[in-house]
């Protein structure tokens, strides 16, 4: 029985209910760029792709010299306007103008100084260890000059709430309360926008001292760890990259490779007994098909729960667990893919436990809603239909 | 009734058994949001508890600030944050009683900010079943019950058997195919890798390693005492290949790791540091005398050998730590003879004295270290109080509510790096809060092991050993690519296993960008991988990297991304340490 054949003899997916409601497959919805000059012993020509295009942006330093003279007029302004009454509110006045100026200096200076990285795309070692270093230093400044501005500016922030407080017609008992009561949200709050900027700083610096306190501590032990430098600078240079996203999608990045770890090795499994079936007799071949389809079908019962926060909703998601996993079932007949889908289904509907809370999905919905798409998805690359807004 | 799945024991065989369905749960043990009576009762003892220590940590703070304001008037308002900072501390243990009410309170928070479950929105994460939901958290509070010292070098060492056991499939397969080079080249590279990355296991963690051997060694089974000869040899060359000469206790700790995996003994060389070689040959001699006199004698030559040469501040510190381990294997030999009512065996005597040994000097080690950290706190947040109080009178205005802020954050930062003893403390306090539950059983022995590598751990920078984990789940995932690729390359697939690698790529470069090929760490995970492309051709070779960039730029990757990412990567896997055929 022969299993594997070219992708162009490939037949119509039969029998599947939400067949009709998958879209084509990625790799045919995907851009067809060719990368006509790529060989392993030649670098390639990708200069034209770094010529970002600027237009007609106000330039950084503009913007923040503007932001600045902009408060200092606000602040003339306000207080040629309310004539008498802006010495009593001078406090407020200062505060604001101080904000306001703070925040347009400290956004510019922020901008201007944000890493733009290499100019040039770094293909070989030797430009990546330059522009490392390079980093590594601009890091050091600019992240020493983030975390005083933003322990400043956390202190202005409360003398401003202070002054701010002073200026309404309060009592002084009335406006101490206040202030009490107010300080532990303001401590949180400066404290999260004054953590989340100086967090750089305070790891390249905390960290070393806190290993060589350790070291100190335990200095003449056998116990010693033998990392050779180079491979500490390494993992360094890799927490500075990724503390350059987002922590949220981090998160999510490391979800998402968790539901690949737990696929890729029941794909492995069944693939391998799909290649067994190759040459088998019909029935036994089918029998290891079946087997095949039961494992998908139970780890995903197993996902449904363990990773459930990885679930075909997220088109990119499904894209990129298609990217990874789908590679696995190529060259598969269709019509052994659809067997795959179908047992798998039926492992699902055997063995997925029946729900005990009204919320969770019955068998049938989450096969429409999870098992289906999963699967069509990460072997055949469809992703499901977008559901209408309306 | 079916007979053959019991075994002689009359207990259950696994043998024969097939996949069905589980036994049905009798619908009193079922979820649907309640959990059995015993541990309902014991998670709300946990409750009590965490939330007494988080009060006690609350009263403890306040005590110290009305002391200060009592006794120390003038340094009251100067102390305020470092109080501020006590407290924090002190109600750290308990903390967890706050994380039972705040948690399912962000939970209720993020379900109404993003659109709720309950109105069936699109794009939410799917409601976990109560039957799952309660089974789910009482992994948690089974796990929050080990002390955290151990449960994070635990869950580490568990990544790194897992990435060691994707190298063992390789291995065994070419030892199966009777090709013992290809194997060591394999294995070789595996080791040498693991060596530099998990440098806090060597040399201290023989015990947890003998779990390690339990798990591979059958991957090494029914080896000729030859070809374990002819493996350890080839193996040794390999990783020194690739070592370059620079690690002088490689070849120790290469001996140790493949007569482990090869033997199921217990690497002996990674057991003592103080010469187990010397106490293995003076048990020998001494086989038939009275265990007790062994132990006194074997320390006496052992320690006579070992320290000549040493300087005298190493030798001190090395006959104390033998002294008082010695005083632990007697009183262990002692027990295990009343209990046995025979005198120990060589083998008996050998294992006290490597557990006594280990476990003296770890804990020892971990006390100089807690207390070491708790005193350098003291002394910076003392220091910056201080400074604080002397500087208060001479910037007018400075206790502004305002700037009073900066400085509990600057005393915060400061403090920071000498927090891990008192990280023991928050431990103890996280561990007997969740005494209630069932206690994890690790054992005396292992659970030292786990806290050393926690203290081997806390003596490299964080910011690198943090990514060890995360890093070997990733190059786990990689290998499980690369020897799928490279048996397809042999099979004359190279299509295919272009959509492997590029599949691989492309997750890696989702999921891992920061693993960036240009950095030494990945071409170790190269020269980890490379053995299982050896015997492709350069032909194969080219064919198969411009087949995988295609590939990409197919999927959409922009020529930049190819050319610093993708493009080093491939040429780094199929590049470094890869034997070509000729």
């Amino acid at each position: 029985m022969q299993l594997r054949e070219t992708p162009s003899s490939r037949s119509p997916l039969p029998g599947l209910p939400a067949a009709a409601s998958l879209k084509p497959s990625i790799a045919d919805s995907q851009p067809t760029q060719r990368l006509a000059s790529v060989a392993p012993s030649q670098p390639l020509a990708v200069k034209d792709t770094l010529q970002k295009t600027e237009g007609h942006k106000i330039p950084t330093w503009v913007k923040t010299v503007g932001a600045l003279v902009g408060a200092g007029a606000v602040g003339v302004g306000v207080t040629l306007g309310l004539g008498a009454i802006s010495s009593t509110l001078s406090p407020m006045i200062v505060s604001g103008v101080t904000a306001l100026a703070g925040a347009g200096a400290f956004f510019g200076i922020q901008k201007l100084w944000q890493d733009k990285g290499p100019q040039a795309p770094v293909t070989d070692q030797e430009a990546y260890d330059k522009a490392q270093g390079a980093k590594n230093t601009r890091a050091w400044w600019k992240s020493g000059a983030l975390c005083l501005g933003a322990l400043l500016a956390t202190g202005a922030l409360g003398v401003g709430v202070d002054f701010g407080l002073k200026a309404l017609p309060f009592s002084a008992s009335l406006q101490s309360s206040i202030q009490t009561a107010i300080s532990p949200a303001l401590w949180g709050f400066t404290n999260a926008i004054a953590g989340a900027v100086t967090f750089l700083f305070i790891q390249k610096v905390t960290e070393p001292v806190g290993a060589w306190i350790s070291r100190f501590s335990a200095k003449g032990s056998p116990i010693q760890a033998n990392y050779s430098p180079e491979i500490v600078k390494s993992f360094i240079d890799i927490n500075e990259g990724a503390n350059a996203v987002n922590s949220l999608a981090l998160s999510g990045a490391i979800s998402v490779n968790s539901m690949k770890n737990q696929l890729q090795d029941t794909i492995r499994d069944a693939c391998n007994l799909v290649d067994a079936a190759e040459g088998a007799s019909a029935a036994d071949a089918a029998a290891k098909i079946k087997q095949a389809g039961a494992m998908l079908g139970r780890t995903l019962t197993f996902t449904e729960i363990v990773n459930f926060s990885v679930t075909p909703d997220f088109p990119g998601v499904l894209k990129l667990l298609h990217l990874a996993l789908g590679a696995y079932f190529e060259n598969m007949p269709e019509a052994t893919r659809n067997e795959i889908i179908a047992s798998a289904i039926e492992a699902v509907k055997a063995h997925r436990p029946k729900p005990t809370d009204p919320r969770v999905p019955t068998t049938e919905a989450a096969i429409q809603g999870y098992f289906l798409p999963m699967l069509e998805g990460i072997i055949n690359g469809k992703l499901p239909v977008a559901k209408d807004a309306n | 009734m079916r007979t053959d799945f019991i075994n002689s024991q009359g207990l259950p065989s696994l043998e024969g058994m097939r996949p069905g369905p589980l036994p049905e749960v009798p619908p009193a043990q079922q979820g649907n949001g309640k959990v059995p009576v015993a541990d309902v009762s014991a998670r709300s003892k946990s409750r009590w508890i965490s939330a007494g220590l988080y009060v006690a940590g609350g009263v403890v703070g306040g005590l110290a600030r009305l002391g200060v304001r009592q006794w120390l008037p003038n340094y009251s308002s100067a102390a305020g944050p470092l109080i501020n900072i006590g407290t924090q501390i002190a109600m750290s243990p308990g903390q967890q009683a706050l994380q039972l009410i705040t948690t399912p309170l962000s939970v209720w928070g993020y379900n109404w900010v993003y659109g709720g479950q309950e109105t069936g929105e699109p794009k939410q994460s799917r409601v976990i079943d109560p039957q799952w939901q309660g089974d789910l958290m009482r992994v948690y509070v089974k796990r929050s019950q080990l002390d955290s010292w151990v449960s994070g070098p635990l869950s580490d060492f568990g990544t790194y058997v897992q990435v060691t056991k994707n190298s063992c499939q390789a291995v065994a397969k070419r030892i199966r195919a009777n090709d013992i080079d290809g194997a060591a080249r394999l294995l070789g590279a595996a080791l040498f890798y693991d060596r530099q990355l998990w440098a806090q296991h060597d040399p201290e963690g023989a015990h947890a390693y003998e779990l390690m051997f339990i798990d591979l060694h059958p991957y090494f089974e029914g080896m000729s005492e030859a070809a374990i000869a002819d493996l350890k040899k080839a193996t040794l060359a390999e990783a020194q290949r690739l070592d370059g000469g620079k690690d002088k206790g490689l070849d120790k700790y290469i001996d140790a790791m493949v007569s482990g995996l090869t033997t199921d003994a217990p690497p002996k060389s990674l057991q003592n540091p103080w010469g187990g070689e010397l106490a293995a040959q003076a048990i020998s001699n001494h086989a038939g005398k009275d265990a007790n006199v062994w132990a006194k004698e074997l320390i006496d030559e052992a320690l006579d050998k070992h320290l000549r040469g040493k300087g005298w501040q190493e030798q001190m510190q090395i006959k104390k730590s033998f002294n008082k381990a010695m005083k632990t294997v007697v009183k262990d030999l002692q027990e295990l003879e009343s209990k046995t009512g025979r005198v120990a065996t060589s083998d008996e005597l050998w294992r006290l004295m490597q557990s006594a040994i280990s476990k003296d000097a770890g804990k020892s080690l971990e006390m100089k270290a807690a207390l070491i950290s708790v005193g350098m706190f003291v002394l910076l947040a003392g220091g910056a109080t201080f400074g604080y109080a002397k500087a208060l009178p001479l910037v007018p205005g400075w206790s502004a509510a305002g700037f009073g802020q900066i400085v509990p954050t600057v005393i915060s930062y400061l403090t920071i790096t000498a927090r891990f003893g008192l990280e023991k403390f928050i431990a103890f306090g996280r561990a007997l809060g969740w005494a209630g539950t069932a206690r994890a059983t690790l054992g005396k022995t292992l659970d030292r092991d786990f806290r050393n590598m926690r203290v081997r751990t806390a003596m490299v920078d964080r910011r690198a050993t943090s990514w060890l984990s995360l890093f070997s789940n990733f190059v786990g995932g990689v290998q499980k690519y690369v020897i799928d690729a490279s048996a397809m390359v042999k099979k004359g697939k190279i299509d295919q296993a272009a959509g492997l690698l590029a599949g691989m790529q492309k997750m890696a470069h989702q999921s891992f960008f920061y693993f960036w090929p240009f950095t030494k760490l990945m071409h170790r995970v190269f020269e980890r991988c490379g053995p299982n492309f050896d015997g492709i051709t350069q032909a194969q070779r080219d064919e198969l990297a411009a087949k995988v960039l295609e590939r990409l730029a197919k999927a959409g990757e922009d020529q930049e991304t190819l050319a610093t990412y993708h493009k080093p990567f491939i040429d780094g896997m199929l590049t470094r340490n890869v034997k070509l055929a000729a």
